[in-house]
């Protein structure tokens, strides 16, 4: 167990740890006047995720992925709860009330269909027949379900990074590339059928065409982007400083600690901490797909391609919406956000990353 | 999953036959992942660094925000115009007592102050000397005044407009205008009855934030709304009766010394009040500018009672108008039936008796007539018990008794009425002679205007006319027949009494030589709800006046006073106060025949 642990990527620990820091400590600037708790509260999560992180990193993630189709029955159970008895918060019901804790188990579900895709494919890849176009239907199956339920909530943004998933886990377990293409064109398709009937919620199309003229709607969608823009262009080279943002002390950004955490970055800390920010994630990227190279193990390599796939487009979606290249969509900044379900659950993907890169080439005794 | 796979010659496709992707195919990730990093760099690039100077500028500065703009309330005017209350600018000045004390010297800057403003220098150097950034100095001043200190440019000092209530006629028809409290919102009167219509609404004026709230000088966006004025309300009211009225109870106010009184002036053709005034009273501007710097205004909440629609009240003997109206009008009681009076008599097992026994055992043989003309309690008692229960109540229901007349001041009370299910005898006599019955001034005065206007109730009503800022009419109050309570004989016949009863009876004090002039006296025991007992020694004394009553009577006059310490009755202390307002009132309508106006000068 010593020397698994040894073999550890201690590089991966220090960014994720790092990252975690520069979320506390944009955390606290961001919500030191109003809620005290809410940095501890962050800091009480950061430690749960380091548990269950070195859970992860025990545990063989190939015994793990046996448990996948456990784990994926009971995030399509907790979808089924939370569509039926959470409560409505923000105009969506993501939660699980659990005593004093909310818990969102899309979050959960995002690492569950990882692991089943990932199971899966290896499965058909044994079979031999990965590439064939039922594959790619029946995968997408797997993920339908659960993308819908979530759906349903609403949320728009974890439906569409569990597609993301599945096409960079497809693509990578060796699915044809036109199969693919074909299903994009279909959802894209479906998409704009979906928009002309109305199915996609008003409150969901403001937020998606409003990055394109924030000026349109100042007061309203608008107000997030235009907001956000301001802050980081106030933040210049080397920023406010800490506590001294003007848009982030005086609250004009909602949900500054949580979505949109990078503005708050960009406006305390400028050019330059932003840039910091964005090395860090980028390491994490690379150290992520570097553990996908690695690993000889299908699975494995499926996994970790998933587990990528995973932050690339939260960290894109994230720090994009805040710019204004990206629709503003509620998409959580990995472990820097604030948040209980999306920083356990990206800790236990990074141990599985660790558990993966530790047994990344098969013992041999 | 071997490695025999990822070392695998590649197909030109970039996938292995197999379906294994190789390294090449992680590296095209790779690049994706360089280009995502690209652009989100060169994004953050062109926000920061770029157009820095753009979003910096939108940073620092401009956010236009809305701020509401007062609006003048309206006016209220007397029929003929007079302004009764009105709203003129003033200005407030404030001051920033961190930044003075930077720039200025605080002790000249007090010195100075002291001198223009109702302050001491003691005073001005504490607001000076507090740690804030904000303190008024005085609110709502001339604007002369705090034009002159803001043209000594100290730093910090600055001005605040607003409207400020004015009430030219000082107290005069205080209960009827009604006034604002120190804060500038209507409190009583007219004032708060008609408080939406006289308001008009805020306008928006642009004003300009910068990122932390702070208001920029000079920015102010061009987009707002101007107020709206607010529109003025026409009394029924006659500003310069109310003046007599208000004097004449002055008189009454310090000379017989009563602890309330009250005087009332209603057209009966019409139902139009024309003057209501009510003892204690109190100055509304003394209310309206009360603030830092002004005394606390010398008005405690007992003066501010409009008695004339708050109070209810046994009336008395005012009551035998009504009784008697109702005994012509049910046909209970013929003009010379005689009702005899020993000064005492049993009614119900408990004895009842007669001011009359007083004069020389009692007051014998009494027509209807002389019942009203000596106020007689036991021939009154009678013609009650006479006309009955179910009818006098029906009577009086009628005429209004026993319900709010809906006159649209605010605090109206009903009175009340027994029901004549419940009425034992003794009830039914005594409510003969104005007892255990509880009117309103208004609500008498309505019916007694009544009865005597050819039996046709009119609504009571002080507002005329409400008038938009334009000065076109936006609601004209046209005189309301509420119904016919007797017949115009009966009418007819009662005026002849109520003039017997000043010329030959108890109302003397109130005749006018050359006039026809009705009236009647009242003194009543004043019942405690609280201590369930008569209070001893407490009479509310009133008088009613009607003139002129050989014709249709132009206006009806109903005086009260509380316990005066001089004087007892309603013939001496309220007869004296009616008169001098009827002989105004019929000199102003030329009534009074040449010469009897220097008789009469009290």
């Amino acid at each position: 167990m010593k020397r698994l642990l040894a073999r550890a990527d201690f590089i991966l620990l220090a960014i994720v740890i790092a990252l975690a820091i520069c979320g506390v400590v944009t955390i606290y600037s961001c919500t030191h006047q109003q809620s005290p708790h809410t940095v501890t509260l962050q800091v009480i999560w950061i430690g749960l995720g380091l548990a269950v992180m070195g859970v992860m990193m025990a545990a063989d993630y190939a015994k793990v992925a046996t448990f996948s189709l456990v784990i994926y029955g009971a995030c399509l159970a907790l979808l089924m709860v939370v569509l039926i008895v959470s409560r409505t918060i923000l105009g969506a019901s993501r939660w699980i009330p659990l005593g004093p804790l909310h818990i969102q188990p899309a979050e959960l579900t995002k690492l569950a269909i990882i692991l089943m895709l990932g199971s899966y494919l290896t499965a058909r890849r044994e079979q031999g027949n990965q590439d064939t176009f039922a594959v790619v239907a029946s995968s997408l199956g797997y993920v339908a379900l659960p993308a819908l339920l979530i759906f349903l909530q609403p949320d728009l943004g974890t439906p569409i990074v569990i597609i993301f998933i599945w096409l960079v886990m497809l693509y990578i377990g060796g699915a044809r590339l036109s199969h693919l293409g074909a299903f994009v064109f279909a959802f894209l398709m479906l998409f704009t059928v979906a928009w002309s009937l109305g199915v996609i919620r008003p409150h969901q199309k403001e937020r998606l065409t409003t990055f394109l003229h924030p000026e349109d709607d100042p007061r309203g969608s608008g107000y997030h982007l235009k907001q956000s823009l301001i802050a980081i262009g106030s933040g210049h080279l080397f920023g406010q400083g800490f506590k001294h943002g003007t848009q982030t002390q005086g609250d004009f950004i909602p949900y500054q600690q949580q979505d949109f955490v990078f503005t708050a970055v960009a406006e305390e800390w400028g050019f330059v901490g932003a840039l910091v920010l964005l090395g860090l994630l980028a390491a994490l990227l690379v150290r992520a797909l570097l553990i996908c190279m690695l690993v000889e193990d299908l699975n494995g390599r499926l996994i970790a391609a998933g587990i990528a796939a995973m932050f690339l487009i939260h960290i894109v979606a994230s720090v994009g919406m805040t710019m204004g290249l990206l629709p503003v969509k509620g998409m959580t900044l990995p472990f820097v956000s604030y948040g209980g379900s999306s920083m356990v659950v990206n800790f236990a993907a990074v141990g599985l990353l660790q558990s993966i890169y530790m047994r990344r080439q098969k013992i041999t005794f | 999953m071997t490695t025999t796979h990822a070392t695998s010659p590649a197909s030109p496709s970039g996938k292995l036959t197999n379906g294994l992707p190789d390294k090449r195919f992680l590296r095209t990730t790779w690049s994706v992942i360089v280009l995502l990093a690209m652009a989100l760099t060169g994004r953050l690039i062109y926000v920061q660094v770029i157009n820095r100077a753009f979003y910096l500028e939108i940073d620092q500065r401009i956010h236009p925000v809305g701020i509401a703009q007062q609006s003048q309330p309206g006016a209220i005017l007397d029929r003929h115009g007079q302004i009764l209350a009105t709203s003129t600018m003033t200005a407030s000045v404030r001051v920033n007592p961190t930044l003075l004390r930077r720039h200025e010297n605080p002790q000249a800057v007090a010195t100075y102050l002291a001198s223009k403003l109702d302050m001491s220098e003691q005073e001005v150097l504490r607001i000076l000397d507090r740690d804030t950034n904000f303190a008024y100095l005085q609110r709502r001043i001339p604007l002369n005044i705090a034009q002159d200190i803001l043209a000594q440019q100290y730093t910090g000092i600055a001005q605040y407009l607003e409207y400020k209530r004015v009430y030219p006629h000082g107290s005069n028809g205080c209960h009827l205008i009604g006034c604002y409290s120190s804060d500038q919102r209507p409190l009583e009167g007219i004032e708060y009855w008609y408080r939406f219509v006289l308001a008009g609404q805020p306008g928006v004026a642009g004003r300009s934030v910068d990122a932390w709230g702070r208001t920029i000088i000079g920015q102010e966006a061009d987009a707002g709304l101007p107020p709206v004025l607010g529109k003025d309300v026409v009394l029924t009211v006659d500003s310069e009766l109310q003046r007599v009225v208000e004097d004449a109870l002055d008189r009454c106010w310090t000379y017989n010394r009563p602890s309330e009184a009250t005087a009332v002036v209603m057209d009966p053709r019409t139902g139009e009040i024309l003057a209501l005034a009510s003892r204690p009273n109190y100055d509304p501007n003394l209310i309206a500018s009360a603030g830092r710097g002004v005394q606390k205004a010398p008005v405690s909440p007992k003066d501010l009672r409009n008695l004339p629609v708050t109070r209810e009240y046994e009336p008395g003997s005012t009551f035998k108008v009504l009784l008697a109206a109702a005994a012509l009008e049910s046909g209970a009681v013929k003009e010379n039936d005689k009702f005899f009076c020993a000064g005492t008599t049993t009614v119900g097992g408990k004895p009842l008796r007669c001011w009359g026994r007083w004069v020389h055992k009692g007051h014998g043989n009494l027509d209807l007539a002389g019942v009203l003309a000596q106020s007689c309690n036991i021939g009154a008692a009678k013609i009650a018990m006479k006309i009955g229960a179910e009818r006098f109540h029906q009577f009086l229901r009628n005429c209004g008794i026993g319900s709010a007349t809906g006159i649209g001041l605010p605090g109206e009370v009903a009175g009340r009425l027994q029901s004549p299910q419940t009425m034992r005898i003794r009830d039914v006599a005594n409510m003969g002679f104005g007892q255990n019955v509880a009117v309103t001034d208004i609500n008498l005065l309505a019916a007694i205007s009544a009865v005597v206007n050819g039996g046709i109730l009119m609504q009571p009503y002080v507002v005329a006319q409400v008038v938009n800022p334009d000065g076109s009419v936006y609601r004209e109050v046209k005189p309301q027949v509420v119904r016919s309570v007797c017949s115009k004989q009966t009418s007819d016949k009662l005026r002849k009494l109520l003039r017997k009863v000043v010329e030959e009876g108890t109302g003397r004090q109130a005749q006018i030589p050359g006039v026809a002039v009705g009236g009647k006296t009242g003194t009543a025991q004043i019942w405690d709800p609280k201590q369930r007992k008569w209070l001893p020694d407490q009479h509310l004394v009133s008088f009613v006046l009607v003139a002129p009553v050989d014709k249709q009577p132009e206006f009806v006059i109903l005086v009260t006073a509380r316990n005066p310490q001089r004087g007892q009755h309603g013939a001496d202390v309220a007869a004296p106060v009616a008169r001098e307002i009827a002989v105004f009132m019929l000199k102003e309508r030329r009534l009074l025949p040449e010469g009897v106006a220097a008789v009469t000068g009290s």
